[in-house]
């Protein structure tokens, strides 16, 4: 199974990546862990001219956390290498099970955060936990740097927002409140080597009382081409204490809003059952973690 | 051999190394990748072909233009279907499927146009040029589309899409149903499943112009078969043809046929006189199939109300696929399956096979196995809450023992059935657990068995289903030559197990020769469980040939009867007095300098089956391997999700040669059957593509898809065998999904009858809905048949 | 267009001229003549192309052989010293962690990268750590007994690496 034939450049700083996107546009792709990108090559259709391969770049590899500015992931940096930061764990507790949650060791190893959001597969893992977590990227480009959110960032099946020449340089994840918690679960067939058939990931905020919602967000994932930032979901639990009944409206409101697909692994009816599930799953880890056990 | 009476070790059973836990033969080269498998081949002018797959799977041929491939720098040979145009089949009934596809699209992949060139890449580029024209047919993609669409036929000469038909009918069936106190009856579907062999078949073709000869390399379980339909296929006298099998990487039945690809490499590679070297991607592997058979059960159950089971009436539908393969004996196997282990005296099958426009199935371990266990364990499960007995019970009460005949002419020569039932039960606490778990939770039980070695022949001769010669000399050791083929299994490991126990030398001083046709004599090969029993009797039979010329210059020099001679370490010593003996390779020594180097040869064919009926070639068997399983789930009430969290296996292989091969043959075994039962299913959409040609989408268990195992080998020795062993690598599979199902069934009472068992449809049955057909452009048919158990 | 890279692979050093779409299981299979890693999908999915870049798991069918320079590659043709076996080779072939064998070079690869990492790993490690590797054969149990095995230490000293077939 060979690849098709195209031109390999690996720039040696982020100016030269700039100049080859410029040049290239189009006709380039940029490789970074290669867990999507040579994969895609392989099948039929994606035929790039030139591969550009970013993975040396030590300017898009680092991670860094501070207590002000929250914690920035360069696109280029290794999903192995970002779970192993205590602090992902600590604050970012949905990243560090949506990451957890792709492929096995090996593809953790080589892919890369900004590679897992630029593919901009429906059923990426990281996405989800990026938008509940309020997430934004920066992209860089000859006319200046850039900064949205993941949610704007990822605009369709395989499709971001970038334009012609720029590149995606990092992801910044702000500090979460105190009293907050996160969660990112997800529903698949297989117990490893497998993609999520729905996803949901959850941050919530809790008033010192440590029992009252300050606040919420909930993203769901693999439920419509891109993923769904379910903030009227999400409103319906602020300044609420959680009950079964209060869990299910929202779950209902968060199917309300997806728009599955119906294919050979699972139906869109049933993915919206799941997706209910998901939720209140979700909400209760992320509630436990700040709440202790009881509700 | 008459004098091996006179061999007390083995009379008590008393062994060196048959029934130790020896190291695979060939593992030091696996572990440290020293070991070679066919795509690891390297031939001086090794040249390398690609295929181009069909976009449909069902329509004409209307043109092709390889014109530009063919002028493609690098490109040495362009071959369609015409040029190879023969057709060839199992034990050539039903000859269809060819090299490439001649006139007509039959499946969708199959092979249409073929290149050889001087890489890879440029092989794929030509491809890429070729330019085909092909009418699309209405494609047939489910079994009973196969047999209503008159007008739409796959292959003219089928009425009906029909393959092959299977009736069998012992007692009075429809008299014991109506005087059965307790009569079950339910319909069953058991999915399409594939081998999924990690090594994607891979063939080397060396014709040699020079001798006009050609040399085949390719990871086939069965070498002399290929070999007899390589020479139909491409013309050429069998001995023209040496085909050697490089180590295999994993077969479980997949690779007992030829695969489109030997012919079309054997072909380009006599056109252009260079190796060919042709592998499959797993896409291509996964088109290819030859899998499990996709079933359609109807199975009915009599009881009296004291357990014992009066009659079974069977119905099957075969989804065959494009071809014949192994289809007839798969048809006529799960008649032969459904029965035992139990003991039923009135017995009807009625079975068809159809060909559909979907990727042939073929022998996949345990066949006619899964599909018979799923259906009759299913229905043991919903008789005993009918007559109220425990499921185990139930199963005591009917377990086959040692000496059972079947109103057919099988019959069990050995058995511990029953001690595999009671180890289960009894590790699991089936019987306090089973209906008492909370909701959520549940155990089950099924049991199961398989045949070591059918007594139906290949090729169409009486030959010996499997012969051994043995060369024992001081330059070589001992030098085993059989045609048993090591597909992973371990037959390398065993059959030197054997050789070393009758010689009673160590493993190092063995050289075993096998999967070479030039080397090794003919064997039937690695098919259904036969090599540990069948070559195993051959190897062992040389072992003696050889032992008996080497005890009669023993005898001599030490002034002892031959008769009372025996073999340990090394050494051959009187029965009745140690201290009379001579080394082993002195003996050896002495036999060459008079006589030269010692030969010795074996053979073994099973007893042949008497009676006449339809199919009674099919069945009986020398030896029977059994299995007693529990699975122990817990099922997701909100989402459907099965977890199997414990398995229990107990298994009856007779002496276990080597426990810890055994052990793997049943984990492995069960593993399967766990991917069947949960996540595996090859998925045609209703235009007959295969949507999920990959790892990914077909997904075979991973690590966290096992639960924890817990296995035993019970105690037992067949008497009948070389050293009391026989099969173990299929009858575990068999049970697995039915033992799933039932406890699936104790923990939220719904009887799921289709596989695979997937948390959609668990989800369903739990809210009583019927499951998404074929609206879903899937050819998963839904299940109508959830039973909800009042809770 | 090819170029020359200088691949470090098992503590050599190789010149191979390769085209950027070769990948390092086509370049260490068929210009190397390594034939211990393996192909069973070429799409990731498998494991059994599983080598060690700078020491951790990588799949080699899905890396470019051109991205690999200046790195550290160890094949399973690298694990073997002077005739002694790795524990982790030692431990799967002792424990029957292998049967056909074609998986077996990327499970010990693997394993090998999982014990970099975790010297130690618990029995649930194993299960997640070692998830990426397919394997039909054997159902996993014996080559958990194996690289637990290793992991408690049973194959520190030095074992004698004869294939040890009795």
């Amino acid at each position: 199974m060979y690849l098709p034939s195209f031109q390999y450049l690996a720039p040696k700083d982020t100016g030269e990546l700039a100049s080859l996107l410029s040049d290239h546009g189009d006709k380039a792709r940029i490789l970074s862990g290669g867990t999507d990108l040579l994969v895609q090559m392989k099948s039929p259709g994606l035929r790039p001219d030139f591969v550009i391969d970013i993975s040396g770049l030590d300017e898009l590899s680092g991670i860094n956390f501070d207590a002000k500015t929250g914690l920035v992931i360069g696109s280029a940096a290794k999903l192995d290498d970002i779970m192993e930061m205590p602090v992902v764990k600590e604050k970012y507790f949905a990243l560090w099970q949506s990451i957890e949650t792709i492929g096995a060791r090996q593809i953790r190893t080589m892919g890369s955060l900004g590679g897992n959001i630029c593919n901009a597969s429906p059923a990426a893992d990281t996405p989800p936990a990026l938008v509940a977590l309020s997430a934004e990227v920066s992209i860089a480009g000859a006319k200046g740097d850039r900064v949205m959110p993941v949610e704007e960032f990822i605009r369709g099946n395989r499709q971001t927002a970038l334009k012609k020449g720029e590149y995606l340089k990092s992801i910044t994840l702000p500090v979460p409140e105190k009293n907050s918690g996160s969660a990112y679960h997800h529903f698949r067939v297989r117990g490893g080597m497998e993609i999520a058939m729905v996803a949901v990931a959850v941050q919530v905020v809790l008033e010192k009382n440590n029992k009252t919602i300050k606040d919420a967000s909930i993203a769901l994932g693999v439920v419509g081409p891109t993923p769904i930032r379910a903030d009227d979901a999400a409103k319906i639990l602020v300044g609420q204490k959680p009950s079964e009944d209060l869990l299910q409206t929202v779950s209902q409101a968060c199917a309300d809003i997806s728009k599955p697909i119906d294919d050979f692994r699972a139906s869109a009816e049933y993915r919206k059952e799941i997706l209910q599930v998901l939720v209140e799953e979700a909400f209760d880890e992320a509630y436990i973690q700040v709440a202790g056990d009881s509700k | 051999m008459d004098q091996d009476s006179a061999y007390t070790r083995e009379q008590i059973r008393e062994f060196d190394i048959v029934g130790k836990s020896v190291p695979r033969v060939e593992g030091y080269d696996k572990v440290t990748g020293r070991a070679e498998f066919t795509d690891d081949i390297d031939l001086h002018g090794m040249t390398y072909a690609k295929v181009y797959c069909s976009p449909v799977a069902h329509g004409i041929i209307k043109k092709i233009d390889a014109g530009k491939a063919e002028n493609y720098p690098g490109v040495l040979a362009v071959m369609t279907g015409k040029d190879c145009p023969k057709p060839y089949s199992v034990n050539n009934l039903l000859p269809t499927e060819t090299a490439l596809a001649v006139e007509k699209v039959v499946y969708f992949g199959e092979g249409i146009v073929a290149v050889a060139a001087i890489n890879e890449q440029i092989a794929s580029e030509a491809l890429e040029l070729v330019d085909v024209d092909i009418e699309e047919l209405e494609p047939i993609v489910t079994a009973q589309e196969a047999e209503n669409s008159p007008d739409n036929l796959i292959h003219d000469f089928a009425k009906n899409n029909t393959n092959h038909t299977a009736e069998q009918h012992f007692g009075d069936v429809d008299d014991a149903l109506a005087k059965a106190d307790v009569v079950v009856e339910e319909t069953f579907y058991t999915s399409s499943v594939n081998g999924g062999f990690i090594e994607p078949q891979s063939v080397v073709a060396d014709y040699d112009p020079g001798k006009d000869k050609i040399t085949v390399y390719n990871c086939n379980q069965l070498p002399h078969m290929l070999q007899h339909t390589i020479s139909k296929t491409i013309d050429m006298p069998v001995d023209d043809i040496r085909v050697i099998i490089p180590n295999v990487g994993g077969g479980f039945g997949g690779k007992s046929e030829a695969t489109p690809s030997v012919l079309t490499a054997c072909f380009l590679s006599r056109k252009i006189g260079r190796p060919v070297k042709l592998t499959y991607g797993r896409d291509e592997s996964l088109y290819q199939n030859k899998g499990r058979h996709a079933c359609h059960l109807s199975l009915k159950l009599g009881f009296n109300k004291d357990g014992t089971i009066q009659a079974l009436d069977l119905s099957v539908l075969l989804d065959g696929g494009a071809h014949s393969g192994w289809g007839f004996v798969v048809l006529w196997f799960i008649a032969a399956l459904t029965h035992l282990p139990y003991k039923v005296r009135n017995i009807r099958y009625d079975g068809r096979r159809v060909y559909t426009n979907k990727p042939t199935p073929g022998a996949q371990r345990s066949f006619g196995g899964v599909q018979a266990r799923t259906a009759v364990e299913s229905c043991f499960d919903m008789a005993a809450e009918k007559l109220g007995i425990n499921p185990y019970e139930l199963r005591m009460i009917n377990a086959v023992e040692t000496g059972y005949k079947c109103p057919s002419v099988v019959e069990v020569r050995h058995a511990e059935f029953k001690k595999c039932l009671e180890s289960v039960a009894e590790r699991s606490d089936f019987v306090n657990k089973w209906g008492k778990l909370p909701r959520g939770r549940g155990i089950g039980m099924a049991a199961g068995h398989y045949s070591s070695g059918g007594a139906f022949l290949l090729y169409n001769s009486s030959r010996a289903h499997s012969t051994a010669n043995i060369r024992v000399d001081t330059e070589a050791g001992a030098t085993v030559f059989c045609g048993v083929t090591d597909i992973g299994q371990g037959s390398t490991t065993v059959m030197s197990q054997i050789a070393c126990e009758v010689f009673g030398i160590p493993m190092r001083k063995v050289n075993f020769i096998c999967q070479d046709t030039l080397l090794s004599p003919m064997d039937n090969g690695t098919m259904d469980s036969r090599a540990t029993y069948g070559a195993g009797h051959a190897v062992k039979n040389a072992a003696l040939d050889a032992r008996q010329k080497i005890f009669a210059v023993a005898a001599a020099h030490l002034g002892v009867r031959a008769e009372q001679l025996q073999c340990k370490e090394e050494r051959i010593s009187s029965i009745y007095d140690d201290n009379r003996f001579i080394g082993f390779w002195e003996a050896v020594s002495l036999h060459q300098d008079v006589k030269g180097t010692i030969f010795g040869t074996g053979d073994y064919t099973p007893p042949q089956p008497r009676g006449d009926y339809d199919g009674k070639i099919i069945g009986p068997s020398p030896a029977f391997g059994f299995t007693a399983q529990i699975a122990e789930v817990d099922v997701n009430l909100r989402t459907g999700q099965v977890k199997v969290l414990k398995y229990y296996e107990a298994t009856d292989c007779g002496k276990a040669v080597n426990p810890a091969s055994v052990e793997g043959q049943v984990e492995g075994g069960v593993a399967m059957g766990l991917g069947q039962a949960l996540i595996e299913e090859i998925v045609v959409d209703r235009k007959g593509r295969v949507l999920n040609p990959n790892l990914h989408d077909y997904k075979i268990p991973t690590t966290m898809d096992m639960p924890e195992m817990d296995t035993v080998i019970v105690d037992g020795y067949d008497p009948t065998s070389a050293y009391g062993g026989k099969e173990v690598g299929e009858a575990p599979t068999g049970p697995v999904c039915a033992a799933i199902m039932n406890a699936v069934y104790d923990a939220v009472g719904v009887r799921l009858t289709e596989l695979p068992i997937t948390p959609e449809k668990v989800f369903r049955a739990m809210r009583g809905q019927h499951s998404r057909g074929l609206e879903l452009e899937t050819t998963t048919i839904g299940f109508a048949n959830a039973k909800i158990r009042s809770v | 267009m090819k170029q020359v890279v200088q691949l470090n692979i098992n503590d050599s050093p190789y010149e191979v001229m390769v085209a950027p779409n070769e990948t390092l299981a086509d370049v260490v299979r068929r210009k190397l003549g390594m034939t211990g890693t393996k192909l069973g999908c070429e799409q990731g999915d498998c494991g059994a192309c599983t080598i060690l870049i700078d020491g951790r798991s990588h799949l080699s069918c899905i890396t470019l052989a051109v991205a690999s320079e200046g790195k550290e590659i160890v094949t399973i043709e690298g694990l073997e010293k002077d005739g002694k076996l790795d524990p982790i080779q030692q431990a799967i072939l002792e424990k029957q962690g292998v049967q056909c064998g074609i998986c077996t070079p990327g499970v010990i690869m693997s394993a090998k990268g999982l014990l970099n990492e975790n010297p130690e790993p618990s029995h649930a490690e194993i299960v997640v750590g070692m998830s990426g590797n397919l394997c039909r054969c054997t159902g996993y149990e014996k080559i958990f007994d194996a690289v637990e095995a290793v992991a408690a230490g049973e194959y520190d000293d030095e074992k004698t690496s004869q294939a040890g077939a009795e």
